[in-house]
């Protein structure tokens, strides 16, 4: 879309946007830890975003692919518009029944996640009052 | 003055001449009077830009947990808006003024 183009033609706003999907899962996902808390055998799941971010834009320390054309396939931006969330599972050590949430872990995620979460969304606002700007008072009489 | 003469060039003469520099040459070096305005002007856009590109830079270091520096991001980001907002409002002026000398009776 030329719109898309003009306006959204760098990284930063689709990786806020994911940034906002991922976090959003996130805070599902340990919501559902927090209640599945008492089932016997539940394991917690968890995201790790800021990683798989660093992957999908090529700035993980592991040995990455590199871009050296704009068209050409790999980190960039069709892999960050194709990022999707991928859950894994808290290595912690089960109780007796077979549960491994461990409360206090999660009620300190879940507030980091929020505060995140409402960080992503000043950025982005703060980032496109600068873009409505640009459009509405370039021209005052 | 005839009146072929009264084009965008001789117009903004007049507006620019009275101590900043010629309008020949608008990037030319600085004479005796210090840098001439198209350069100042051309120069704080380049660092609104660089501001801006600053702010993205911080933006994507937050989001790939490169630094945890959120209010960072966001003095960043706000940075880049404030300069870009008192820029434009710079260029409206110097459009108004423009625009001004054009409507003038001569």
């Amino acid at each position: 879309m030329l719109i898309d183009r003009l306006l959204f033609s760098d990284n930063v706003p689709s990786m806020l946007k994911k940034a906002l999907d991922f976090q959003s899962q996130r805070h599902l996902l340990i919501s559902s830890n927090i209640s599945n808390l008492d089932t016997p055998g539940y394991k917690a799941k968890d995201i790790d975003f800021k990683s798989q971010l660093a992957s999908a834009i090529g700035r993980s320390n592991d040995l990455a692919m590199k871009v050296t054309h704009p068209v050409h396939f790999g980190p960039g931006a069709s892999s960050l518009k194709s990022m999707q969330p991928q859950t894994f599972v808290e290595s912690d050590e089960p109780r007796s029944n077979g549960n491994n949430v461990n409360i206090d872990k999660e009620m300190a995620k879940l507030a980091e996640n929020q505060i995140a979460y409402s960080a992503t969304i000043q950025l982005m606002s703060k980032r496109s009052s600068t873009i409505r700007a640009a459009i509405n008072e370039s021209t005052q009489t | 003055m005839a009146m072929e003469d009264i084009t965008v060039k001789t117009n903004l003469k007049t507006v620019l001449d009275p101590g900043f520099g010629k309008i020949a040459d608008p990037l030319a070096a600085s004479d005796a009077q210090g840098p001439s305005f198209a350069k100042a002007l051309s120069e704080s856009i380049e660092q609104v830009n660089t501001l801006q590109k600053e702010a993205d830079q911080a933006i994507e270091k937050l989001s790939t947990g490169e630094s945890n520096n959120i209010h960072g991001a966001m003095l960043a980001v706000g940075k880049a808006d404030l300069a870009f907002r008192m820029t434009m409002q710079v260029r409206n002026k110097i459009v108004e003024a423009y625009q001004e000398v054009m409507r003038m009776q001569i």
